[in-house]
């Protein structure tokens, strides 16, 4: 029964609390009857015996108090108040409240928004069958510095054959186009060639027909097509009897058997090479179909692998399978591959690869705001606290135990936490929004970012734990108040020396949170200054780019075509010079080939893997790439002249130290192509800026026509996007079924290749902002709290005569004090923590003495600026007002 | 909050309660007059620990409370025990019996 009992009256406690209160008042003035009764039957006078029954209860409303604290639920109830309580409270100070619930909805609500993208991309599982046993396989070669060198298709084959430690390998070329025609107008779209076992490696069947069967790959005869979701939905109404029709692709009929599931677009969204560069979400996919030729090539390197480990295997065994497997064929194929080991990479680090680093800094520079956010309110609540020193007192006075009045002050903080953070979900939402529209292209998984269930639990520990933090140094504080003081003193109150103390510790957190975050901010900003100021070694003002692709196109028709059409280009007007090159640089691709020099042993420790490039001439005028020795390809270098060659300074220093380079013949791994060296061109950037220069060698596309698309590259005098139009206008009047695509500016290529950098960049930028902003905030807001309580002092000091300046600087001088031992804490904190930053700085150490000078020197400046303000008041006190002022 | 000594007291407190009770139902005076009265006087309870003591016993359903008059004729709230309460009682009397046995055993020795 006692179970019950208790139940009953929390029942009562909660909803009949009024007749719960009659009763205890009664019950309590009953007794305080009773014991003056007692006193006056003990022989004292009625008054006295009064006082004396008053003194041993200890007062009515304390007693009723300590025995509401006893009761079943009282925690509920008190809850309740406190919180209606709060509410009142706030309403009272609406610039008070609106102030504070701002900052938090912004700090949370910034938090929460990057907190669901370090979710969505870091730390969600990938959309694979057991995505853990998943890697992606790559040659490293140490001698060129890539860590990440796709394969040739032999030694993918006998990785695949050899291996014992992979339940399945598959390969892909990721980087793929197709010119898709049929009942609607020509476009291209982004697809890619797989083995067939690609699907079913990764746990995803198709979700109308079949995937591909080992059937459909050996020499592509019958040509297969699997679509995506996405591309069945748009150019082909979602039908869906569409297995088993025929469609047009790069100008032959092809046969669908089969759509992916929603959302599937691998390899779309997956790090390729160095892990720099995404391949584009796939629109289609097709059987890889070698021909045995392909299948036995061994120096061009282009298949992407990815193998689905053993249980029980660990990465440990594979990797020394794996590495044995790659010695026997360096000791088999000595030319024609010579690399160092086979580097496995977990997918999701690949998929997910140098973002995560930028990811986990920005969402730790996030919470440096949040923890500014916090030390801010905490400040604006203790000073609110100073005037609420006498409701304290009376509460006290009035029976509330500390515990009690902490409580009530916690609740009070977190009722402001939980509406900053309701606030801060829609600014949150509108952050998700648009963190997504300034990520960088290549930036992975973006599909998976959203404001979901993980992110709103988060957002919900944040607002209460940032609630607990900035609430409850302040509600400790106020509730250890001498009743009489505080009773006696009336509203002036004078300020506590612990109270103070903790003030200024919260002021100098700030600023050394703002500094560490500042410091970052600058790193990255220094760093990404330098980058820009890289020379990509070609100049990329004043030019305009765009792709074609001529599959089904004879080899002599490709040549006659890009001749007859930039000869065309070059005839308009403002044109200065035009070319076209298979690769454009900076857009990340790499075909890399042995090279062999003819007539000559190669050097000791010689070792040529040059990335290879075909050009029509006159992309070095339009380009300005210099030239260091011979000449440029011209028009001589037609198909049926002696094949030449031009290497760039690179090669020319790896290869031939001693001797000129002119003259001399070389052999490429590409289908064996002998050549000439006529000319020596400076290094591009072909990768990224912060990459270091590697070898190049150019051949002129007449002699080598085997690249279906070409990317054109026009030089004006004036601006380059005003061309399109009439360069498009001569391509359809060559061929009107030709798409067009990626028209943009060589300015365009390069921002889209700082665009990883920008991005982080300009986040940490504004989170720096925001830290600078509230750090002068919280500094104005102490020193000028502090000036309004000496009012009186100051008004004093005028009065007798006090030098103004001297007060000015003595104000400013406390502030600076503050500021100053916060810049020393912050950069103590920034030499540790900058290190984090390490891998995303480019030309300039983590730390880098000028930044952390000038950001101190910054915000020493503000603090003073911060200071002022609140100072100036401090001297214009007229000591009459002072004097009165209570 | 409440203490280790507190805590102690608070459960001392408690048995005196329901032992005072034992002899009839009382209203509070009378409980603490009548455990100033058991204990020699040794423990005067003040009515900002009585009080809080009888409601939460009373939630507990240890006692019930009804209103009734007074010696004097006044209105007083009076507390019985209940059965829950005699059990609890003869509980914390063996419970109290071991622990002041163990406390004298251990001044004992030495």
């Amino acid at each position: 029964m006692p179970r019950l009992a208790k139940f009953q009256s929390f029942l009562r406690n909660l909803f009949f609390p009024r007749s719960v209160e009659v009763d205890l008042d009664r019950e309590v003035h009953s007794h305080l009857e009773m014991l003056t009764e007692e006193n006056i039957r003990a022989g004292m006078q009625p008054k006295e015996a009064q006082r004396a029954a008053r003194m041993e209860l200890g007062g009515v409303e304390q007693v009723k108090e300590q025995v509401r604290e006893e009761r079943v639920g009282n925690w509920l109830r008190s809850v309740i108040s406190d919180c209606r309580c709060g509410v009142r409270q706030l309403q009272k100070n609406p610039g008070f409240t609106t102030v504070t619930v701002l900052t938090l909805a912004l700090g949370v609500g910034a938090n929460t928004a990057m907190f669901s993208m370090v979710y969505g991309v870091v730390l969600r599982p990938l959309p694979f069958k057991d995505a853990g046993h998943l890697y992606t396989l790559w040659e490293r070669n140490t001698k060129m510095g890539y860590e990440q060198n796709p394969p040739a298709a032999g030694n993918f084959r006998d990785w695949r054959d050899r291996n014992r430690v992979f339940e399945g390998m598959a390969a892909f070329d990721a980087s793929r186009t197709f010119n898709l025609a049929g009942n609607s107008s020509p476009e291209r779209v982004d697809g890619a060639a797989i083995s067939p076992e690609l699907f079913e490696l990764l746990g995803v069947s198709p979700v109308i027909g079949r995937g591909f069967s080992p059937q459909d790959d050996p020499l592509g005869q019958n040509r297969v097509v699997v679509l995506s979701y996405r591309l069945w939905q748009r150019r082909f109404n979602s039908n869906p009897s569409i297995v088993g029709t025929s469609i047009t692709l790069d100008g032959s009929n092809s046969t669908v058997i089969g759509v992916m599931p929603p959302g599937f677009h691998f390899p779309g969204d997956t790090g390729t090479v160095l892990n720099i560069f995404t391949a584009p979400p796939a629109q289609l996919w097709v059987p890889l179909a070698l021909t045995p030729k392909a299948w036995s090539a061994r120096s061009s390197h282009y298949l992407e692998v990815i193998g689905r480990l053993r249980s029980g295997v660990t990465a440990d065994q594979a990797q020394t399978e794996m590495n044995s497997i790659e010695d026997q064929l360096v000791k088999e194929y000595p030319r024609d591959y010579i690399g160092s080991d086979v580097n496995l990479v977990p997918l999701h680090t690949q998929i997910v690869g140098t973002f995560r680093s930028a990811l986990l800094v920005l969402f730790g520079a996030v919470a440096f705001v949040l923890l500014i956010v916090c030390a801010n309110v905490a400040n604006l609540l203790l000073a609110r606290a100073t005037s609420r020193r006498r409701e304290i007192a009376i509460r006290t006075a009035l029976g509330a135990s500390r515990s009690r009045l902490v409580r009530q002050l916690a609740t009070e903080s977190l009722t402001l936490a939980i509406v900053g953070g309701a606030l801060g979900v829609l600014i949150a939402a509108w952050g998700v929004t648009m963190l997504k529209l300034i990520v960088p292209d290549n930036f992975p998984r973006t599909a998976d970012i959203h404001l979901d269930g993980p992110a709103l639990i988060f957002t919900a520990i944040a607002s209460v734990s940032t609630g607990l933090i900035f609430g409850l140094a302040p509600a400790f504080q106020t509730s250890r108040t001498d009743v009489n003081e505080s009773l006696k003193e009336g509203e002036r109150g004078v300020e506590g020396i612990g109270r103070d103390r903790l003030r200024s510790a919260l002021v100098i957190s700030e600023v050394a949170l703002a500094l560490i975050l500042l410091v970052g901010t600058g790193l990255m900003l220094r760093s990404f200054l330098r980058l820009q100021q890289v020379d990509p070694g070609f100049k990329p003002d004043h030019l305009l780019t765009m792709e074609i692709s001529l599959p089904r196109y004879l080899a002599a028709q490709k040549t006659s075509f890009y001749s007859q059409l930039l000869e065309r280009v070059r005839a308009l007007p403002e044109v200065q010079s035009a070319g076209a090159i298979g690769h454009l640089p900076l857009g990340g691709n790499i075909d890399s080939y042995n090279l062999e020099v003819l007539g000559r042993a190669p050097l000791p420790n010689e070792y040529a893997n040059p990335s290879c490039h075909v050009i029509m001439s006159g992309y070095f005028e339009s380009m300005k790439i210099p030239l260091r020795e011979g000449r440029y390809f011209d028009a001589r270098d037609n198909a049926d002249s002696p094949h030449v060659l031009i290497i760039n300074d690179v090669v020319a220093r790896n290869v031939f130290p001693t001797v000129t380079p002119i003259g001399q013949r070389l052999q490429l791994g590409l289908n064996g192509f002998t050549g000439e060296i006529v000319g020596v061109v400076g290094h591009t950037s072909h990768l990224t800026l912060d990459y270091a220069p590697v070898e190049e060698v150019y051949m002129p596309y007449p002699q080598v026509p085997f690249s279906d698309t070409m990317a054109l590259t026009i030089r004006t005098a004036s601006a380059p996007l005003a061309l399109s139009r009439p360069v498009q206008d001569l391509i359809r009047a060559l061929d009107k079924d030709r798409p067009v695509s990626k028209i943009r500016t060589m300015d365009d290529v390069m921002g889209t290749s700082a665009a990883a950098p920008r991005f982080r960049t300009v986040l940490l930028g504004l989170f720096g902002l925001a830290a600078l902003l509230l750090g002068g905030l919280g500094i104005y807001g102490v020193i000028s709290y502090s000036v309004s309580q000496r009012t009186r002092e100051f008004g004093i000091r005028v009065a007798l005569g006090a030098d103004l300046g001297q007060i000015l600087r003595s104000v400013i001088a406390h502030g600076l004090k503050l500021t100053l031992a916060g810049v020393l804490i912050g950069v103590a904190g920034g030499l540790v923590l900058t290190r984090f930053l390490r891998s995303l700085l480019f030309g300039i150490s983590a730390a880098d003495p000028l930044t952390f000078a000038s950001v101190a020197l910054l915000l020493t400046v503000v603090a003073v600026l911060a200071c002022y303000i609140p100072a100036r008041r401090a001297i214009k006190v007229d000591p009459v007002i002072a004097l009165r002022y209570e | 909050m409440h203490s280790g000594p507190t805590t102690l007291l608070q459960g001392t407190l408690d048995l005196l309660i329901l032992k005072s009770l034992i002899a009839g139902e009382m209203h509070g005076l009378g409980i603490s007059r009548r455990v100033q009265q058991i204990t020699g006087g040794t423990f005067a309870v003040k009515p900002g620990s009585l009080f809080p003591a009888l409601h939460r016993m009373e939630e507990e359903g240890w006692i019930s409370s009804f209103w009734g008059d007074s010696e004097n004729n006044r209105r007083a709230k009076y507390y019985r025990l209940t059965r829950a309460g005699r059990k609890q009682l003869e509980a914390e009397t063996k419970r109290w019996g071991r622990i002041s046995w163990a406390i004298a055993q251990a001044l004992e020795t030495s």
